[in-house]
C-alpha cells in the first residue's frame, strides 16, 4: 500500500474523508500523520456543506496498528506522551470542524476506527456494520477519546460493558444502543450520507 | 435501615436491610467516609448492591421522612449527604452490578441507576412512584447523567409514576439482563466475572478513572488524562 492513508473526494457540495487503507483501512502512523494534517490544513477551510468519513471498500477500519502502538510505549521514549497526545487531538479536532460530519459504517469498526466514528456529530451504518473496541485484550483502553465519546453516546455502564468484555456489537444492537443513529441498505450509505449531510446543513443554516 | 459492607473474597456486598421491603428511613443511609473506604481498598474488584430478603429497596419511608422534613435545613443537608452517597457509588474505582429482586422504586431505583448494570429477578418492579405521593424523587434522579435512552425512560417513569415489570424494563433498557428469581445472585455474580476475570486490577482501575473523569471533569482535561492513563496502561502492558 503505496498511496497516501486518506483521502479527499467530493460529492457534489459534500466532502468525502475516505480511510484509504483497504481491505482494512488500518489505522498506522501514516494514518495519524495524515488526519493531523488534513484535520488542521484542509479540513477547517474547506468549502462543503459538510463532510462524510468512509472507509474505502468494504471495511470502515480495523482500527490502530496495535504492535506499532506497543512497540512505541515500549521505546520510553521521552517524547512517547507528545505523539499520542497529538493522536488524540486530531481527532478532537475532527469533532471541532465548524460543519456537520457523518460517518458512514460497513463492515468492522473496530477500535481506533470505532473512535474515529465516534468523533463524527452523526453515525450511520448498514445491517452487515460490526462494532467493538477491543483494546482490554491488549491490556489497554481506548486512546482517542473512544472512553470519553462512547459513554456520551451509550452510558456509562454500557461503554464498561463494551470495554471490558472487548465483545462485537451487530449494526443492530449497536442501533438500539444509540450508539449509532440509522441503519441504511449497503447500496444507500454513501448517498444517504451526503443527503443527510445536506440536511444537517440547511438545519445549522449552512446551505452551501 | 441498616446497610450491610461485606467482603467475600475479592468482591465487595452492599446490602441494604431494612424488612421486609429495605426502605430507606433517611436520605443519609451509610456514611460517606465508610463507603469510600469500602470502595477504595486495593484488593476490591467489584461490588454487587442487593437488598436482604424479598426486596431490593421500595423507596423511601414517606412517613419517616415527612417527620424529618419538619426541620427543614437539618433535612436539606441529609438529602445532600444522600446525594453525596449515590456520588461515591456512581464514582466507584471498580465496576457495581445491582442485584434486583422484589420492589426496586423511587430511592431504590435511583441506587440500582448508579450501578454500571442490572440484573433483575423475574419478579422484579420498577419504578418512580412520588409523583402519585405529589413529591419528585429527591435523590438527584431528576438530573443524574445518563445516556439518552435511560434519561427518556426515567421521565416517562417520574411523570406517570407506573410501575414497570422487569421484561418491560428490560424492553426500555432500564434492565441488562432479567433471570428466573432463584438465579439473581448466581447471575449477577457472573456478569461481574465476566467483565473483570482476564483484566488486570490496573487495567479496570485505569478504565474507570477515565470513565469517572468523562463525568466530572472539563472535557479536555478527561481528554488529556485518558492519553496518560493509555500510556501508563500500554507501558505495563510491554514492559
Amino acid at each position: 500500500m503505496s498511496g497516501a492513508p486518506l483521502t479527499l473526494e467530493r460529492d457534489g457540495d459534500v466532502g468525502v474523508l475516505f480511510l484509504d487503507a483497504p481491505p482494512r483501512n488500518v489505522m498506522g502512523e501514516p494514518f495519524f500523520d495524515a488526519l493531523a494534517a488534513m484535520t488542521r490544513d484542509v479540513l477547517p477551510g474547506l468549502d462543503v456543506a459538510g463532510l462524510v468519513v468512509r472507509g474505502r471498500g468494504r471495511h470502515f477500519s480495523a482500527g490502530a496498528d496495535v504492535p506499532r502502538l506497543c512497540r512505541l510505549a515500549a521505546s520510553r521514549a521521552p517524547d512517547t506522551l507528545d505523539v499520542l497526545a497529538a493522536n488524540s487531538a486530531a481527532f478532537t479536532s475532527l469533532e471541532r470542524l465548524p460543519y456537520p460530519t457523518v460517518a458512514a459504517i460497513d463492515g468492522v469498526c473496530l477500535g481506533s476506527g470505532l473512535e474515529l466514528a465516534l468523533a463524527c456529530r452523526w453515525r450511520i451504518a448498514t445491517p452487515s456494520a460490526l462494532f467493538a473496541s477491543p483494546e482490554a485484550e491488549f491490556g489497554l483502553i481506548p486512546g482517542c477519546g473512544g472512553s470519553v465519546r462512547l459513554p456520551e453516546r451509550i452510558g456509562t455502564g454500557a461503554a464498561l460493558d463494551l470495554f471490558l468484555s472487548a465483545r462485537h456489537l451487530d449494526a443492530e444492537e449497536a442501533f438500539r444502543l444509540g450508539l449509532v443513529d440509522a441503519l441504511l441498505p449497503r447500496a444507500d450509505l454513501g448517498p444517504a450520507a451526503s443527503r443527510l449531510v445536506r440536511r444537517l446543513a440547511l438545519q445549522e443554516g449552512r446551505a452551501a | 435501615m441498616t446497610v450491610h459492607l461485606r467482603r467475600e473474597a475479592d468482591l465487595g456486598r452492599i446490602v441494604l436491610e431494612n424488612p421486609p421491603a429495605n426502605t430507606l428511613t433517611r436520605p443519609d443511609f451509610l456514611d460517606a467516609g465508610e463507603l469510600q473506604a469500602f470502595l477504595s481498598d486495593p484488593g476490591l474488584r467489584g461490588v454487587i448492591v442487593c437488598g436482604a430478603g424479598r426486596h431490593f429497596c421500595g423507596g423511601a419511608d414517606i412517613p419517616a421522612l415527612r417527620a424529618q422534613a419538619s426541620d427543614p435545613d437539618a433535612f436539606a443537608d441529609a438529602l445532600s449527604r444522600g446525594k453525596a452517597l449515590l456520588r461515591i457509588l456512581a464514582d466507584a474505582p471498580v465496576p457495581v452490578v445491582a442485584e434486583i429482586r422484589g420492589q426496586c422504586l423511587g430511592a431504590g431505583l435511583e441506587i440500582a441507576l448508579r450501578c454500571h448494570a442490572r440484573i433483575a429477578a423475574d419478579g422484579a418492579m420498577f419504578g418512580f412512584p412520588e409523583s402519585t405521593l405529589g413529591v419528585l424523587p429527591g435523590f438527584g434522579g431528576t438530573v443524574a447523567d445518563g445516556d439518552r435512552v435511560e434519561r427518556r425512560v426515567r421521565m416517562d417513569l417520574m411523570l406517570t409514576g407506573r410501575l414497570v415489570g422487569a421484561d418491560e424494563a428490560h424492553a426500555l433498557g432500564l434492565v441488562d439482563r432479567v433471570v428466573p428469581g432463584g438465579q439473581v445472585a448466581k447471575a449477577a455474580g457472573e456478569h461481574l466475572r465476566t467483565w473483570i476475570d482476564g483484566r488486570s486490577p490496573g487495567l479496570v482501575h485505569g478504565l474507570l478513572e477515565v470513565l469517572n473523569n468523562g463525568r466530572r471533569l472539563d472535557r479536555d482535561e478527561a481528554l488529556r488524562r485518558e492519553t496518560e492513563v493509555f500510556l501508563r496502561l500500554a507501558r505495563e502492558a510491554n514492559p
